[in-house]
């Protein structure tokens, strides 16, 4: 994931910290009558029983402004990634980055999710086993 | 006289909208908006030329962001520039809003997948976050008042028969 940004131009004291995340991109698509919420502080990342914590958005802005990368660099990255919080419309897809420690073995992203528009309508929970980050299968 | 004119275009844009409204004849994936003001819109296009959205006042505008990344904005160009030439007869202005990117990258872009449109360089894409798109691509449409009254979710195909007819109408006074 690190030569996206290395193809955009990011200076590289930004792209030595993208090249030891890994980076789980996700696409995500309403396929229901109601309004569904991506909330992304409901989502957990398991490894061996160890909740992975994620590095959001506070982490890396804080970071590319100690760095001080650019202004434009930093408002691609963040379109690249999957937003915090989403009311999906009916019909309508989401798609980018969520980004999590980089790390060996296997993980499991476990993605709740609730309905309708005031948030009282079905939850949903999703569970995605047997994960790896992509450097892994280069360095099994 | 400009208000008074200003004023009839505001009214006739809600008239247009809540017809649209009333009729469910939105297209699939597009939704109303309240009718805020647009953000400032200010910026130079690959030419260095300077546009500002208060000058397209009195006419409705499509504004588009965009990047070349995105899979779904390289999908939509191409249907957007047959949109643009579908309407070049009317008086929508077709505002395209690529978000950080260089000169170079764009160029090449449209170059290849839509050479008949230009588009403005929000070159920190500080703009971009002012108007607060859900993603890109994002389309607003802004009315001749210069308020927010449509949004499009995601990618589409502009020129569509759907889409083409309700761009027609919109620009179509009642």
């Amino acid at each position: 994931m690190a030569a996206f940004y290395e193809a955009r131009g990011f200076p590289q004291a930004a792209i030595e910290p993208l090249k030891q995340a890994c980076f789980v991109t996700a696409l995500l698509r309403n396929k229901g009558p109601e309004v569904l919420w991506l909330e992304l502080d409901e989502w957990r990342f398991h490894s061996d029983n160890r909740e992975i914590s994620r590095l959001g958005r506070a982490y890396w802005w804080a970071l590319w402004r100690q760095l001080d990368v650019p202004q434009a660099n930093r408002s691609t990255f963040r379109w690249t990634l999957l937003p915090e919080v989403r009311d999906l419309r009916p019909d309508e897809s989401v798609g980018g980055n969520i980004v999590l420690p980089r790390h060996r073995g296997r993980f499991t992203v476990q993605a709740r999710f609730v309905t309708g528009e005031k948030r009282r309508g079905k939850e949903m929970v999703v569970t995605l086993k047997d994960l790896r980050c992509p450097e892994d299968e280069a360095n099994p | 006289m400009r208000r008074l004119v200003l004023s009839l275009a505001w009214t006739a844009a809600l008239v247009t909208c809540a017809a649209f409204a009333q009729e469910g004849a939105l297209p699939r994936g597009l939704i109303a908006l309240d009718g805020g003001a647009a953000p400032t819109l200010k910026l130079r296009d690959m030419d260095g030329e300077s546009f500002d959205l208060r000058d397209a006042r009195g006419h409705w505008a499509f504004v588009h962001f965009w990047a070349s990344w995105c899979q779904p904005c390289r999908r939509e160009m191409p249907t957007i520039q047959r949109m643009a030439s579908r309407m070049e007869a009317t008086s929508l202005k077709v505002v395209l809003v690529n978000t950080a990117e260089t000169d170079d990258t764009v160029f090449g872009f449209l170059g290849i997948v839509a050479p008949g449109l230009t588009t403005l360089m929000d070159r920190d894409g500080l703009v971009t976050e002012r108007w607060q798109p859900r993603g890109l691509p994002s389309t607003f449409l802004v009315d001749p008042s210069g308020r927010l009254r449509f949004l499009a979710l995601g990618g589409r195909e502009w020129d569509s028969a759907g889409h083409l007819e309700f761009l027609r109408k919109l620009v179509t006074p009642p």
